[in-house]
């Protein structure tokens, strides 16, 4: 292949970047740089890095990625672009420029200053310069394993097939690394009525692998599939843990049916006192226990678990925090004292400090698959209480949230449950008539996103019907009749007291509770409800929830002479607020990348007393798919923060979530950012409300103006 | 008389929910279903998935099944997968 | 019958490079420079497979790997995103728009070719 013809083209784009490097360092020293010059500034590097990897150029792969590094962190308003910074900047263009050209000439590529100047990158990073980090990734091991023998059980997930990764391809890849001595797929999955999703995968294989692989190498084969899958992979020797791991995943005609192929492979002998062991097994990841009887097994499980007052642990996790903050101050004090083998003991106490709280801290954490699990009976018995057949989903029952929120998820979600099954599911008849298979589903979800806990409750039913909804809250005078209402709105009704929807008030779900209980306590928990409805195709109940956990990382802010805490999982980029172009004003929004990023400046809206300084900063901060960009004094960096709730007199501000004490002694609040953001939104539809003009304004957001959206 | 389908040379994810609904109507209108793989030329795991429905679903509704003339693609993909169960009603249309 | 692969990245050396090694391992390769062009070739002829960067221009990474997850003739192709970002966000916000899989540059051929076989052999 012309590899001289990639090169030249590699050289001469490598060029053409530098010089656009160049010319906005150049420019930026006289005015403030934009969002967008930084996203080219990095580019710069990282595609010239990525290209120079492919050459095996690795000079230049470990200069870049040097440089790209501290782009990243300017991009992200870590740092800010100063005289030092942009010289370190100006050089490692040169030096990339001098690589660049040797590669050029044929010549070996000069060393330069780049020791001098990597080392300048690490001091502005703050990292020893002696790392070169990353870029090792593809360095072969020094001798390959010897042939082993293995044995995979493979689950795959349910959306495999559809995310483009079919079972199969695996196989394949997995046959070039080796020998595939025995394979057989289980499919006691496969429903054979009409449940059948032909695009679902159903396919659990069972294989004996020999190859010269370490176990490493093995999993990586199937990393691409792992969302939702479950893959046991042991070396052959240690079968017995192998098996009974593998047993713990699904039901028992599964199960049966994989003892059956590793009979016939003779891995597996039915003794009558082993059969009932997989069973038994508790919940662990741990090694097999001796197989023993189920008695014996259940109790060494128990054993294993202390139950501890609720009280206890969180006047526990109180005190760690005052731990960590005494242990600071320890800290600086030693410091100003100079005494050096101080400072070290309260060095070491400080990590140990650390490791503490974070044991305390997850020992609060469950689970959220001990409430998931009451709902199959929950299902079964309403749907055989309407005479419904109704099939019951659950994934990520692994999901951790606080043990406090886990008690309080249980009547809302049965009640959305219950509400998807008897409002959501239509009946037989008409589920056929929509050529919809008899059978009723509802998913129960929960995952983890940008510091929330999200838990989804989804029907396949006849979806919300907008105008019964309409109507029906016309009828109870719960709206005017001229209001004009998004389509989250029209959903958000069905949250209204005393709202019913369906024709039928079935003795289940209609008996004077309604949804509007849900709404409340979800709220009492800081969280929200999002409803996605399509008709004919269902219904999503989106339950987002902070974690709530008494520790979170933060990211430090400065408005005046106040310090706001904003957890670092919302916080996706940081940048400086570009000057507007009339001079004066406050722009209400930003073009950020070629999309509207609604402002909210937090002087005004906590109504904080001084001046703003000549440059503010703007953290953008997003949860689910909104964005917010929140204009700020300064930026401090990141901090390990311990919530501590706040007083009940303070209990009702919307915006602020709790407080914690820094290092200093100082207090700063912590920053509700689903508040803010939720704020945030309702200001920009509301102004664009306005502007639009035609759009008539009362009333449109009616049904929720009285909560979330007062700032204090 | 037994009913005739012969499927199309592709049979994957793009293809399955159509060749799906095609062969649950079939098993609804048949007592006795032959369904011909001679001109499979491509198939996936989506695609062998529905075999394997068919051959379940047939077993329920006491359909008298039969796959036949397995392409090579066919045969190589149950090896693949070690999918016993289409490999024994493979064997069984064989015999008969 | 060679496999199709759908190269989308702004940086023409490295598209250059990656469709010869591609093709060289016997693949057969069309290129895009950005997510909106990468749209253009979605017209019917069949891709077993998309490699795109995930920083570019005018449509990034993880909007075209929304629209191919919504095309009705495309959505179930496998998508390797080509990136040096592994923060965790950005992993997520890939999932929200549908799922692919990663492959953190600066890779090497090989690894390239190993990550690909995985999902579609040539």
């Amino acid at each position: 292949m012309d590899l001289e013809l990639a090169m030249q083209s590699f050289l001469q784009e490598s060029a053409e970047l530098l010089d656009e490097m160049e010319s906005i360092l150049l420019d930026a020293e006289a005015d403030s740089i934009t969002a967008e010059q930084l996203g080219a500034l990095f580019r710069s590097m990282h595609t010239i890095k990525g290209s120079a990897g492919l050459f095996g150029l690795d000079e230049i792969v470990r200069f870049t990625h040097q440089a790209e590094n501290l782009l990243d962190q300017l991009r992200d308003g870590h740092l800010q672009l100063d005289a030092g910074l942009s010289g370190v900047l100006l050089r490692s263009h040169d030096h990339v420029k001098a690589q660049l050209a040797a590669v050029a000439a044929g010549q070996v590529i000069p060393a330069g200053e780049q020791d001098s100047i990597l080392a300048d990158i690490a001091a502005l990073l703050q990292q020893p310069a002696g790392s070169p980090c990353a870029v090792t990734a593809s360095t072969s091991s020094a001798e390959p394993p010897d042939d082993s023998d293995w044995l995979l059980s493979l689950r795959f997930g349910r959306e495999v097939l559809r995310n483009g990764m079919d079972p199969a391809s695996f196989v394949r890849y997995l046959a070039t690394l080796g020998q595939i001595q025995a394979i057989a797929s289980c499919c006691s999955a496969l429903p054979a009525d009409d449940s059948f999703d032909p695009e679902c995968n159903y396919l659990r294989l069972e294989i004996q692998f020999r190859g010269a692989v370490d176990a490493d190498q093995l999993a990586g084969v199937f990393a691409f599939a792992s969302e939702g899958s479950q893959f046991i992979i042991s070396p052959r020797a240690q079968l017995s843990s192998h098996l009974q791991q593998a047993l713990q995943a699904g039901d028992a005609a599964e199960q049966q049916s994989c003892r059956d192929i590793w009979q016939q492979w003779g891995l597996w002998q039915p003794a009558a006192d082993s059969t009932a062991l997989p069973a038994a097994v508790a919940p662990s990841d741990h090694k097999p226990a001796a197989p023993a009887a189920d008695s014996k097994a259940g109790r060494s499980s128990e054993s294993r678990f202390i139950k501890v007052e609720a009280g206890k642990l969180d006047r526990l996790i109180n005190l760690v925090g005052e731990l960590v903050i005494a242990g600071a101050a320890a800290n600086l004090l030693a410091r100003s004292h100079g005494s050096s083998p101080l400072l070290e003991s309260t060095v070491v106490m400080a990590g140990l400090i650390e490791q503490i709280r974070s044991h305390t801290l997850s020992m609060r954490m469950v689970p959220i698959g001990e409430t998931f699990s009451r709902f199959p009976r929950v299902v079964r018995d309403v749907g055989h209480e309407l005479g419904k057949s109704i099939k019951l989903e659950i994934s990520g029952a692994d999901t951790e949230l606080d043990k406090t929120m886990v008690d309080k998820l249980a009547d809302p979600l049965t009640h959305l449950v219950r509400n998807a099954i008897d409002h959501g599911i239509e009946d037989v008849q008409q589920r056929r008539a929509a050529g919809k298979p008899d059978q009723g589903h509802v998913w129960l979800n929960a995952y983890h996103e940008s510091g929330s806990v999200v838990i989804e409750v989804a029907d396949d039913g006849g979806g919300l019907d907008q105008q019964r909804i309409l109507a029906k809250a016309l009828q109870r005078g719960i709206i005017s009749s001229d209001a004009m209402l998004s389509e989250q709105d029209i959903y958000r009704l069905i949250f209204a007291a005393g709202f019913s929807t369906a024709e039928h008030i079935s003795n289940l779900s209609g008996r004077g509770v309604g949804l509007d209980v849900v709404q409340k306590n979800i709220e009492a928990l800081r969280g929200t409800v999002e409803i996605d409805s399509e008709s004919g195709l269902g219904t999503t109940f989106r339950l987002r929830l902070p974690l709530t956990l008494a520790i979170i990382d933060g990211f430090l802010v400065e408005v005046g002479s106040s310090t706001f805490v904003i957890p670092l999982e919302t916080v996706v980029e940081c940048m400086e607020l570009p000057a507007t172009p009339g001079g004066a004003g406050m722009p209400e929004r930003l073009q950020l990348r070629g999309e509207v990023l609604p402002l909210l400046y937090l002087r005004p809206f906590l109504e904080l007393d001084g001046e703003p300084g000549r440059r503010q900063n703007v953290v953008v901060i997003q949860t689910g798919s909104q964005r917010v960009g929140l204009v700020v004094d300064a930026l401090q960096g990141e901090f390990q923060t311990v919530i501590k709730p706040l007083g009940s007199l303070f209990r009702h501000l919307k915006a602020i979530s709790g407080s914690t004490i820094l290092g200093n002694g100082a207090v700063a609040l912590i920053l509700d950012v689903l508040a803010l953001i939720q704020h945030a939104t309702q200001q920009e539809a509301g102004r664009y409300g306005q502007e639009q003009d035609t759009c008539p304004p009362a009333g449109s957001r009616q049904p929720h103006n009285n909560d979330t959206s007062s700032g204090k | 008389m037994s009913h005739l389908i012969t499927l199309a040379a592709e049979q994957t994810i793009y293809q399955a929910q159509a060749v799906h609904q095609q062969l649950a109507a079939a098993l609804r209108e048949h007592a006795q279903l032959e369904v011909d793989l001679s001109q499979i030329e491509e198939i996936d795991s989506a695609g062998a998935q529905v075999l394997l429905w068919l051959h379940r679903a047939a077993q329920q509704q006491s359909c008298q099944l039969t796959l036949s003339h397995p392409s090579p693609a066919v045969r190589d993909f149950i090896r693949l997968l070690g999918l016993q169960q289409l490999h024994s009603a493979l064997e069984a249309a064989d015999g008969s | 019958m060679a496999k199709t692969i759908l190269v989308v990245d702004d940086s023409t050396s490295l598209r250059l490079v990656v469709k010869m090694t591609l093709e060289g391992a016997g693949y057969d390769v069309i290129e895009a420079a950005d997510g909106q062009q990468a749209l253009a070739l979605l017209d019917g002829r069949k891709i077993h497979l998309v490699l795109s960067d995930l920083n570019m221009p005018v449509m990034n990474g993880l909007s075209l790997l929304a629209k191919i997850k919504q095309h009705p003739d495309y959505r179930f192709t496998p998508v390797i995103m080509l990136t040096t970002e592994t923060a965790e966000h950005l992993r997520q916000q890939g999932r929200e728009c549908g799922s692919c899989a990663w492959v953190v540059k600066p890779f090497e051929p090989p690894q390239l070719l190993d990550a690909i076989a995985r999902l579609i052999l040539p």
